[in-house]
C-alpha cells in the first residue's frame, strides 16, 4: 500500500505520464479513498495548467519589434554573404 | 547548432494542424529567403512566448536581450531549420539554450545534486509518510482563475525567482515548454531522475506558496 507521502510522488509522474498502467491504477484507487492526496492532485494538475499557459499573457512592449529588427539588420550588416535580401516588395 | 526536435513535440493541438502546417511552411520560406516584413510578423507572433521563457530563466531584467540574441541565432540558423518540428517549438528551444548560456556565463552552474537539499514537502508528512500538514482549500482552484489572480501571477514569478537555477529551468522548460524528459535531460546535462525531483520540488514549492497565499492573502 503506497503511503500519501509516496502518491504525491507518484501524482507528479502521472501528470507527466511517467507511470504504468499498474501504478496509475493504483494512484486512482488511493486517490479515491484519500480526501487529502485527492485534493492535492487537483491543484498539482490547476498548478501546471496554470503555468502552461502563462507565457500567453505576456505582453510585448512597444518598441521590442523594431528593437529586433534593429538587432537583426545589424548582424546582417557584420555577417555579409549570409544576410537576407531584405525586401519584401 | 540548435537541435530540432522531433515532428509533433510541442504541436498546439488545438490549432488546425494542416492550416497551421501550411501557413508556417510558407512564414518559414519567406524567413529564409530574409523577407524583413516575414521577420517583422514572426518576431511580433512569436515573441512574447519567448520573452515568457527567457524571464522565466534569467529574471526580467535580461529577458528582452536574451529573445533579441535568440532572433539573432534564428537569423543565422533559419536556413538549418528543416521544419521536423513546430516553428514555435524551434523558437523555444533557441531561446531557453540561449538563456541557459547566459547563465553559465554569468556564473559557476549549480550543482543538480539534489540529495543534500531539503525536501520542500518535509513539514507536510509524518515519518510514515502519511499527512500532517495536508492542503488547504484552494478559492481559486481552476486555471482560469488562478491565472486571473494578479496578486497571486507576481508570487509565482517571485517564487520562481528564488529557485535554483536548475530547478528553475527545468519547472520552466516542463511545465512553461511541455519538453521532453530526454530534451531536458541532453539540454541541462542532468540525469532524469535529477530531473524528476527537481521539477517535483519546484512543483512542490509553488503549491505551498499557493497554500499560504490562500490562507494569508500574501507571498
Amino acid at each position: 500500500m503506497l503511503s500519501c507521502q509516496e502518491i504525491t510522488a507518484k501524482a507528479n509522474d502521472m501528470l507527466d505520464n511517467e507511470l504504468g498502467f499498474r501504478e496509475r491504477m493504483a494512484v486512482r484507487m488511493h486517490l479515491a479513498m484519500c480526501v487529502h492526496c485527492r485534493r492535492f492532485n487537483r491543484h498539482l494538475r490547476a498548478l501546471a495548467a496554470t503555468l502552461k499557459r502563462r507565457p500567453d499573457l505576456e505582453v510585448l512592449p512597444a518598441d521590442f519589434v523594431d528593437r529586433v529588427m534593429t538587432t537583426i539588420n545589424s548582424a546582417q550588416g557584420a555577417s555579409e554573404g549570409e544576410q537576407p535580401q531584405g525586401s519584401s516588395s | 547548432m540548435t537541435h530540432e526536435p522531433r515532428a509533433g513535440e510541442g504541436a498546439d493541438s488545438s490549432t488546425n494542424n494542416s492550416t497551421r502546417h501550411t501557413d508556417e511552411a510558407a512564414l518559414v520560406a519567406q524567413l529564409q529567403a530574409g523577407d524583413q516584413e516575414a521577420y517583422r510578423t514572426a518576431v511580433a507572433k512569436y515573441s512574447p512566448r519567448m520573452l515568457a521563457t527567457a524571464r522565466a530563466i534569467v529574471g526580467p531584467a535580461q529577458a528582452e536581450d536574451v529573445v533579441q540574441e535568440a532572433w539573432v541565432t534564428v537569423f543565422r540558423q533559419i536556413g538549418k531549420f528543416e521544419q521536423r518540428s513546430a516553428l514555435s517549438t524551434w523558437l523555444q528551444r533557441i531561446v531557453a539554450n540561449g538563456a541557459i548560456s547566459h547563465l553559465r556565463k554569468q556564473k559557476k552552474e549549480a550543482s543538480s545534486d539534489t540529495s543534500q537539499e531539503q525536501p520542500p514537502d518535509a513539514d507536510w508528512f509524518d515519518s510514515r509518510g502519511r499527512w500532517v500538514n495536508p492542503p488547504v482549500a484552494w478559492d481559486t482552484s481552476t486555471p482560469d482563475d488562478l491565472l486571473t489572480a494578479a496578486d497571486l501571477q507576481d508570487c509565482i514569478d517571485k517564487h520562481i525567482a528564488l529557485m535554483s537555477d536548475q530547478q528553475r529551468q527545468v519547472l520552466v522548460m516542463r511545465d512553461m515548454q511541455s519538453q521532453s524528459f530526454d530534451d531536458i535531460c541532453n539540454d541541462l546535462g542532468v540525469t532524469a531522475s535529477n530531473v524528476r525531483v527537481l521539477l517535483h520540488r519546484g512543483r512542490t514549492r509553488l503549491m505551498k506558496m499557493v497554500d499560504h497565499f490562500q490562507e494569508t492573502g500574501t507571498c
